[in-house]
């Protein structure tokens, strides 16, 4: 998954956050890394291991120290002009003044879509996460659950090529959480060759979702071990109880004990 | 999850699902009970503007009645008849309009009566004080100055006795079809929770005014040290006579055009400062320096400048009032975006033009609006107090200082209550444009 047949990749890649008192953070040293299209890859550390920086610097919200990465050929900032990447933030951000279905249509808008087609398209996304009775809700009637799923649905009207995940589900309780993989799973098979970039704290989450899983330490932030997941699909509940799925959960567990330590 | 209690995926989503209802229709509720509430507002605007403008279009009720002549002001009356006419068009509309609105009076026979009598009162009392066509009159051959002017002994006074007799029965039929429209007897339980929050604040208003009734009496308390609250309604009713409406309006203009500059400005130059970075911190300590003087104080300077007689000189004290309040609000407002927010716009590579319309702005409003409302107070202060320094003799400031002067402290009194009314409109005002600017603000969801 070198060269040509990556869509992503991060060469050399340093970022350095400097405080007010002159200290530096190192945040990003020295990651190397390639994704294929259609991908699934998690990303998993501890807090401070820096992989919101390493989503953030993709994305082109924040800049590189040192190093490049390369989008479809591009940079990162060619690429989110060029509207390749959709973003799922932690927090569901919707825009309170807007209806669920207005905040859907907000990147088409932006993207000058024709007025029926946005509707139509928005309208879309909404069954695709099972919300299609709430288009004329404003965001406050929603649940935290039911807003995240909004803010993926506009996330995916766009059909970016890539998606940006950052902990999405990081502040649902158990049992959504696991109703939302499941759609997400159901959602990234529906959408064919998005590659899903998708960071989390959690271990079992990660191995239910990803094809491969990028196992980050902290300080500096770096690549510790990147572990292949071969789980068949289609996935469900049955996949949870799978022998392979409790021998993967505890490799990365084991991966993310030796990068703290070792 | 607690051990004992183990759902199956499909149960679980279930219980979600449930959940989502019920959040859904509890909003739903807190809404319709709010637009509710605004609506009873609505009718009772619309069928007070009914009473004042059939009082207008007859020259029996307009110069002879007292409550016809209260309102009696060219500037006045087209707006309380513009005013109507708005009232009048959201009623009938309750918020479908076009195609909507159609389908909803033809299955309403009742409603599209009501609707109609309320247009066409509306209509004629429009062309009567907008247009000076006064249409009853037409019809039974009166002379249209006739209108404007009152009635002589030796004109046709059985004529217009008839337009009189008209006019009020057209009002009666408006103010039935109000009725109809409003529906109150479809909201006793609204109003009954109503009177039920709200008596406590009734009660201790009323208490208070007793009380001070009462110790006048016993304390033997002189009337211009302070006047009996009968007093002062009395000669609030008195002072129709006097056109203390009329005056407060005049007054009411100058805060009006006055907030209309200065907030204008305030929130152009906000615009302008939050976009431009070192224009903001340029302007900012001259505005902060310029907001620390007593702007009262120039009163003389803009007397002088625009004339005492000029409203200008009024209007130019309210406008550097109300400036800062609202430049630095909107500032604020627009700086106030929240990073994510701002980053998922990047993220679609918004433009700078799009990123202040679709997220800076809409965030802005509320700073903006709070604003607005807090210069309401600030305009209605700066417009009497200024009208202190000399002026015209029809203003609020002047007759209260004039009253205060000749020892007429109740009607000092009663003009400081028209100067409170007009005060708490212009703020309801103010209120009503924000709930239909932003009606998702969180400020409307509370019951």
């Amino acid at each position: 998954m070198i060269g040509l047949s990556a869509i992503i990749s991060v060469r050399n890649l340093s970022k350095i956050f400097k405080g007010t008192d002159g200290q530096q953070v190192h945040a990003l040293a020295d990651i190397n890394l390639d994704i294929a299209p259609g991908e699934f890859v998690s990303f998993i550390g501890p807090s401070g291991c820096g992989k919101s920086t390493l989503l953030r610097v993709i994305a082109d919200l924040t800049d590189a120290t040192s190093g490049t990465v390369t989008v479809n050929g591009k940079t990162p900032a060619q690429a989110r002009k060029d509207r390749d990447y959709g973003f799922v933030f932690q927090s569901a951000t919707l825009y309170d003044w807007r209806t669920v279905l207005k905040n859907v249509q907000l990147p088409l808008e932006i993207m000058r879509y024709p007025r029926e087609k946005r509707e139509q398209r928005a309208r879309e996304m909404l069954q695709l996460v099972e919300l299609g009775d709430f288009a004329s809700k404003y965001p406050w009637q929603l649940s935290g659950g039911m807003q995240q799923r909004v803010s993926i649905a506009r996330a995916l009207a766009f059909e970016p090529q890539i998606l940006l995940m950052d902990e999405p589900f990081g502040a649902l309780d158990e049992m959504t959480r696991e109703r939302m993989n499941n759609e997400l799973l159901n959602i990234w098979r529906a959408m064919k060759n998005m590659t899903v970039l998708f960071v989390t704290h959690s271990i079992s989450e990660a191995v239910y979702l990803s094809t491969r899983i990028v196992v980050m330490s902290p300080r500096p932030g770096r690549v510790s071990e990147i572990i292949d997941v071969d789980l068949p699909h289609p996935r469900g509940p049955e996949t949870r109880e799978l022998d392979d799925f409790f021998r993967l959960t505890g490799q990365v567990r084991h991966a993310l004990r030796e990068g703290v330590h070792g | 999850m607690a051990g004992s209690l183990k759902l199956t995926p499909s149960q679980a989503s279930d219980v979600e699902a449930a959940s989502e209802a019920i959040y859904a229709s509890a909003a739903d509720q807190v809404i319709s009970a709010q637009a509710g509430l605004g609506r009873d507002l609505l009718a009772l605007a619309t069928v007070f503007l009914i009473v004042v403008t059939c009082h207008l279009i007859n020259p029996l009720l307009q110069f002879e009645v007292n409550f016809g002549r209260a309102f009696r002001n060219a500037t006045l009356q087209p707006v309380l008849a513009v005013g109507l006419l708005i009232c009048a068009l959201m009623l009938i509309s309750n918020g479908a309009w076009g195609g909507a609105l159609w389908r909803s009076l033809a299955r309403n026979r009742l409603r599209l009566a009501a609707s109609v009598v309320l247009f066409a009162y509306t209509a004629i009392a429009l062309l009567a004080i907008v247009l000076r066509f006064n249409l009853i009159g037409a019809i039974l051959g009166l002379p249209q100055e006739g209108f404007t002017e009152p009635v002589s002994e030796d004109g046709p006074v059985a004529l217009f006795e008839t337009a009189l007799t008209i006019t009020m029965a057209l009002e009666y039929l408006a103010l039935a079809a109000v009725v109809v429209l409003w529906e109150p007897w479809n909201r006793m339980p609204v109003y009954t929770r109503a009177v039920r929050r709200n008596a406590p604040v009734v009660l201790v208003a009323l208490a208070v005014l007793v009380i001070w009734e009462a110790a006048l009496v016993v304390f033997n308390i002189q009337q211009f040290l302070l006047p009996r609250p009968s007093v002062i309604i009395e000669r609030f009713i008195d002072t129709y006579h006097r056109g203390l409406i009329s005056v407060g309006w005049n007054t009411f203009q100058n805060a009006f055009w006055g907030f209309v500059v200065g907030c204008g400005l305030g929130i152009l130059t906000g615009l302008i400062s939050a976009r431009f970075t070192s224009f903001s911190r340029a302007l900012l300590p001259l505005a902060i320096a310029a907001n620390s003087v007593p702007i009262i104080a120039f009163a003389p300077i803009m007397n002088n400048w625009f004339g005492a007689l000029n409203p200008a000189s009024k209007i130019a004290i309210v406008a550097v009032l109300t400036y800062f309040p609202s430049m630095i609000s909107t500032v604020k407002g627009l700086t106030s975006v929240d990073t994510l927010s701002l980053e998922l716009m990047q993220s679609y590579a918004a433009s700078p033009l799009e990123i202040f319309r679709k997220l800076r702005l809409p965030t802005a409003l509320p700073f903006i609006f709070s604003a607005l409302k807090v210069s309401t107070t600030l305009a209605m202060i700066g417009a009497i107090v200024s009208e202190y320094f000399g002026g015209s003799t029809q203003g609020l400031g002047y007759r209260i200082r004039e009253d205060a002067a000749l020892f007429k402290y109740p009607e000092s009194w009663a003009a400081i209550i028209v100067a409170s009314v007009l005060g708490i409109l212009f703020y309801l005002l103010v209120s009503a444009v924000e709930r239909a600017v932003m009606p998702w603000h969180v400020s409307f969801r509370e019951e």
